[in-house]
């Protein structure tokens, strides 16, 4: 049960997008046709289940005070074991990923290595470690839930976007301005899910 | 861009060649510490000092760095330097630091960072990278700053944790101000900053996308 | 000599170099910054036990005054841990970590709670820590309870996630936790400490419009929180404000735990220490009627508990 009141908390309430702004930088970029945004929204969500898991059990049994052994607290340096975490593993997923399935490559491939420096991926992480997870489950369905939230928040813009470019936008508004404007809006919309509860 | 002077690479980015509004990098954080100004500030400072950095560190290494390794190397630098940013906020600004919360670490992945490392100082030598990070974060600073403004304003009637509205608007009268819960929204900062877009590519018609 | 960039010696070394060179200076940074950042930590927790007692010391608590008005209450020497049987344990309270003391909500039974003792005025609040779920995340606060432990004297919450501007109100609107001064835990002998509704009513405080989930999450944890308290508070009740000043007169705390009763100063503290009453909270009271004839004895209740002792 609380697993599932996370997994759609994360989704909805804590969108990335909406309501944490991660991964902005992306989301603008790369939403400006459905096809390729939900392919950027795909390998978010493969990097993030991929990386917070690993993250956590870095966290858990080395970084925190008192993990690795009595008195040592190396926490600080979670900043950049994280990072390192990610670069790496962005870097070997896209070789297992070219090696083994050339046709997941050829849709996903493009976008991992713009990932590593994806805000999304890392502010993951850190969320992940300011939440204190109690057991391994959760931080699973933290990364899904989180994935599958900017997925679907990039989704609806890119989809909205495709429709925006036949609409007469005053000309200093178009592309970024309306863009901004119309995840905001979006973002009230996402609104009236607080509140909900499982 | 390099063949620009000085004082461009200073202060292009402060307004006509913004990293945030017209380069459209480093969205996330802008939005995300900028419910109060106290934290805006502090986040915008942080940056400028990080960015300033990175940027005269990887402009000495440049010529040294393994072009295999370049990203991770960059990454390492950035990481490092925020994370002394992080423990010093930690020791001298506690509060402000809590607020930021994550968002100080995140200033690692900042497009702004990897954007101006990759694109300028790695080509560059360190003196205009000192002054290319400093406009640069100065940059982000002013938009921080700006939405920031309006949303306390707006949202707390307050500015910088004092009570403007309730001091001064309801004191001589005008009785009733409520505070507009909409500006504390993550909502309302997009919106801003969408205006804010609007009004500048308004001014400078060479920025409008066709 | 010009150095090949791309070798993977040349690579390897540079990697190791780099990596050596930052976490020597991360280290020495972080070490050396370490009791700054603890000081800070600790200040921020002796901030939120003392802002439950803002009101009746009559100015904010900030995180600038917090360490000279905790040195300022003696606060370091005046706190201690009880169990859930009420009684005084080893340890130190400060370094007690509340969320540590609490299972799936509810006190754990072989928990050890601190308490902090705020004397002010000549008169000692007992501040207690609680913990809980709000509507997202984790909540927290202080609870101040006055010397006859039942009445609340003040209370301060603070959450991690709740939604800003509605549920978030628990900690940024300081109305909200004023209304809990005054408030009860203890109605009528029995344990049924304050809560929060919108329908209002005795012994409860008006909900936060918009953020009846979290409210209902205060309501839970201030409920939970206390009942690992109850035993200690019983105590109390039973009833004494002056535990400390007891001990002294009596010199003992064997003879104390019988006389605890006795209130107000160390004559008659003396004189409850002196006597072997069965019954302390009755003799409490009936010291309260003598003392408050007209609030006291105008009840009914009284009457009898007093007449009960006195037969």
């Amino acid at each position: 049960m609380e697993l599932l009141n996370l997994f759609v908390k994360s989704i909805f309430i804590d969108n990335m997008i909406f309501a944490l702004f991660l991964g902005m930088c992306s989301y603008l970029a790369v939403s400006k046709t459905v096809k390729t945004s939900v392919g950027l929204g795909l390998a978010v969500t493969f990097v993030l289940c991929v990386t917070l898991p690993v993250n956590y059990l870095l966290d858990t049994y080395v970084l925190r005070p008192n993990a690795l052994a009595e008195g040592v607290d190396l926490s600080y340096l979670s900043f950049i074991v994280f990072i390192a975490v990610i670069a790496a593993i962005v870097q070997i997923v896209e070789m297992v990923v070219e090696k083994f399935a050339p046709a997941l490559y050829g849709s996903l491939g493009i976008f991992l290595p713009l990932i590593a420096v994806n805000c999304a991926i890392l502010g993951g992480s850190l969320f992940m470690q300011q939440k204190e997870f109690e057991n391994f489950a959760e931080p699973v369905v933290y990364a899904l839930g989180s994935g599958i939230g900017w997925l679907f928040a990039i989704a609806c813009l890119a989809a909205i976007r495709e429709k925006l470019s036949y609409s007469n936008v005053p000309a200093p508004l178009k592309g970024l301005g309306i863009t901004f404007i119309v995840t905001g809006l979006m973002a009230i919309a996402f609104l009236s899910f607080s509140g909900i509860q499982l | 861009m390099a063949a620009e002077k000085k004082p461009g690479i200073f202060a292009g980015p402060l307004w006509t060649n913004n990293p945030v509004v017209v380069q459209v990098l480093g969205i996330c954080s802008a939005l995300a510490v900028t419910t109060q100004m106290k934290p805006a500030l502090v986040m915008g400072i942080s940056l400028t000092c990080v960015l300033a950095f990175a940027n005269v560190i990887i402009s000495l290494l440049r010529n040294t760095i393994p072009n295999r390794i370049r990203i991770i190397v960059e990454l390492v630098v950035v990481a490092a330097l925020v994370i002394l940013v992080n423990q010093i906020l930690q020791a001298f600004a506690f509060e402000v630091s809590k607020q930021l919360s994550v968002y100080v670490g995140l200033i690692i992945t900042n497009c702004i960072l990897m954007g101006r490392l990759e694109a300028f100082a790695l080509g560059n030598k360190p003196w205009p990278a000192l002054m290319d990070g400093l406009g640069n974060g100065l940059g982000y600073a002013i938009i921080l700053f700006v939405v920031a403004t309006f949303r306390e304003f707006f949202g707390s009637g307050t500015l910088f944790g004092i009570d403007v509205i309730a001091r001064f608007v309801n004191e001589s009268g005008y009785d009733g101000y409520q505070n507009c819960g909409f500006f504390v929204m993550p909502s309302a900062a997009l919106i801003i900053l969408g205006c804010i877009i609007w009004y500048l590519r308004a001014k400078n018609p060479d920025l409008q996308e066709k | 000599m010009k150095l090949n960039t791309n070798s993977n010696v040349y690579t390897v070394v540079y990697a190791t170099v780099l990596t050596v060179l930052v976490a020597v200076l991360l280290t020495v940074a972080a070490v050396g910054l370490k009791p700054q950042q603890q000081a800070n930590a600790d200040n921020e927790k002796k901030q939120q036990v003392l802002s439950a007692v803002s009101s009746v010391l009559g100015k904010e608590i900030t995180f600038t005054n917090a360490a000279d008005e905790w040195s300022a209450l003696d606060m370091q020497n005046n706190m201690f841990l009880v169990n859930t049987k009420g009684e005084q344990v080893e340890g130190d309270a400060f370094a007690v970590v509340p969320k540590a003391q609490f299972a799936k909500g509810v006190v754990k039974e072989e928990a050890t709670l601190p308490v902090y003792v705020a004397n002010i005025a000549g008169k000692p609040y007992y501040i207690m820590c609680m913990y809980g779920a709000g509507l997202w995340d984790a909540i927290w606060g202080y609870i101040a309870v006055e010397a006859d432990g039942s009445t609340i004297a003040g209370a301060t919450f603070d959450h991690k996630g709740e939604t800003a501007g509605l549920g978030a109100k628990i900690k940024d609107d300081p109305e909200f936790a004023k209304k809990f001064a005054g408030m009860q835990v203890f109605v009528n002998g029995a344990f049924k400490p304050v809560a929060i509704s919108k329908k209002g009513g005795e012994n409860i405080v008006d909900a936060i419009t918009g953020a009846t989930k979290t409210c209902d999450g205060v309501s839970a944890m201030i409920e939970n929180s206390l009942k690992g308290y109850e035993a200690f508070l019983a105590k109390l009740q039973g009833g004494s404000s002056c535990q400390h000043a007891c001990k002294k007169a009596c010199g003992g705390e064997h003879k104390c735990q019988h006389g605890e009763g006795a209130c107000g100063g160390e004559h008659k503290c003396q004189k409850a220490c002196g006597a072997e009453a069965e019954a302390p909270s009755c003799c409490a009271e009936q010291q309260a009627c003598e003392a408050e004839s007209q609030s006291c004895c105008g009840e009914k209740k009284c009457n009898n508990n007093c007449e009960k002792v006195a037969e």
